[in-house]
């Protein structure tokens, strides 16, 4: 039973994740903390964090690690295929239908999608202003994090940052 | 480009494809996916260089990001599977994706039995905030650069009633964003005006 609810929430969640990567937050957090009360906006946070320190997109990574707190390794390893599989068929299905002169509606398609995607983005930074904006050392710790971003080592590698600015903050919040 | 040597090259390409076995895909999606952070676009740049590198045409390559992009699901497991799929059949696609899943899913296994048994602990909290703070400043900048494009250029502005749209829908209204996102998409193509960017 588990199993299955994994399987169908991450389903949702795989179909539903457009634009990729940050913008996909507000979806994956409706429906791990508001739906399915997987995890609460704490734990959110911190698989949030996890996954920007790890390798791979945040909603796999968000996959694996609820799979695994709910079901163990097999709940990991269900809820991280259905993830990708379920938007997988309708790629495969989309690019079976596609014919060589459909390339223009799909540029169509995304370029409709993109105000909703900088809608999604604003949307994902209002949680984490929460935690950035909670006192003057986040916020400096914030700004610091703006001014790294100028340089371009940062901007390549921003798992980098991330991992100074977890330092700092084991020095600074604890 | 399509056209003039299109048929010539087709050819030419068939034959150089057969060096990528599935288990070659495997490993360089791996490498790609060990060493990318920050997911799908990233992915997807790391895997047009080393395609194209391999005598994967440009041409399908720039098919395969076009679909991996305005379609759902993670940019990086949608990229492997249809340029495995083109480059070495279905064995090569699921080997592709294999190889893609494959450091996440056990860089996660190994980090998340840490993270449960210290959920409570001070210190992972301390170290986590610090990092939520980094990740504020990225997407900061993320925001502001995405809002940046979407408004700017010609009829740029009109894109701001589907961007104000969706907000309202998801914060005031408490809609589904499944919902809202398709409000969104939907209003955007009947409103008037051509916006077009390179991706």
């Amino acid at each position: 039973m588990e199993l299955l609810k994994l399987a169908w929430g991450f389903a949702q969640v795989g179909i539903g994740a457009f634009g990729g990567g940050i913008s996909t937050l507000p979806l994956i957090r409706h429906i791990l903390v508001d739906n399915y009360r997987w995890l609460t906006l704490d734990g959110f946070s911190q698989v949030l964090a996890l996954a920007q320190v790890t390798p791979g997109p945040i909603a796999v990574n968000a996959a694996t690690f609820v799979g695994f707190q709910k079901a163990g390794l097999i709940g990991a390893t269900v809820a991280t295929l259905s993830v990708v599989f379920a938007p997988l068929l309708i790629v495969i299905t989309v690019a079976a239908l596609l014919q060589r002169g459909s390339k223009n509606r799909m540029d169509r398609f995304r370029n409709a999608l993109r105000p909703t995607v900088a809608a999604l983005l604003t949307l994902a930074f209002l949680p984490l202003a929460r935690t950035a904006f909670s006192g003057i050392v986040p916020f400096l710790l914030f700004a610091a994090g703006i001014g790294a971003l100028r340089f371009r080592f940062f901007r390549e590698n921003p798992p980098a940052l991330f991992l100074l600015s977890g330092l700092a903050g084991l020095l600074l919040f604890l | 480009m399509p056209g003039k040597t299109g048929k010539m090259e087709r050819i030419l390409h068939e034959r150089d494809r057969i060096p990528l076995t599935p288990l070659q895909l495997f490993f360089t999606f791996f490498k790609i996916s060990a060493v990318t952070f920050g997911g799908g676009i990233a992915i997807l740049a790391m895997a047009k260089t080393e395609l194209t590198k391999r005598s994967f045409p440009e041409e399908e390559m720039g098919e395969v990001a076009a679909l991996a992009t305005s379609m759902p699901g993670p940019i990086a497991t949608s990229t492997a599977w249809l340029a495995g799929r083109k480059i070495a059949g279905l064995s090569g696609a699921v080997a592709s994706v294999a190889g893609v899943l494959l450091p996440p899913f056990s860089a996660i296994l190994l980090l998340s039995g840490i993270v449960l048994a210290h959920r409570d602990s001070a210190a992972l909290s301390a170290f986590f905030k610090g990092v939520l703070c980094a990740v504020s400043a990225l997407v900061a900048t993320l925001v502001f650069g995405e809002i940046r494009r979407t408004f700017t250029g010609k009829a740029g502005w009109i894109n701001l009633l589907p961007y104000v749209l969706v907000i309202g829908l998801i914060l005031v209204a408490r809609l589904h964003p499944l919902a809202a996102m398709a409000c969104g998409v939907g209003l955007r193509l009947v409103l008037p005006g051509e916006n077009r960017w390179s991706c």
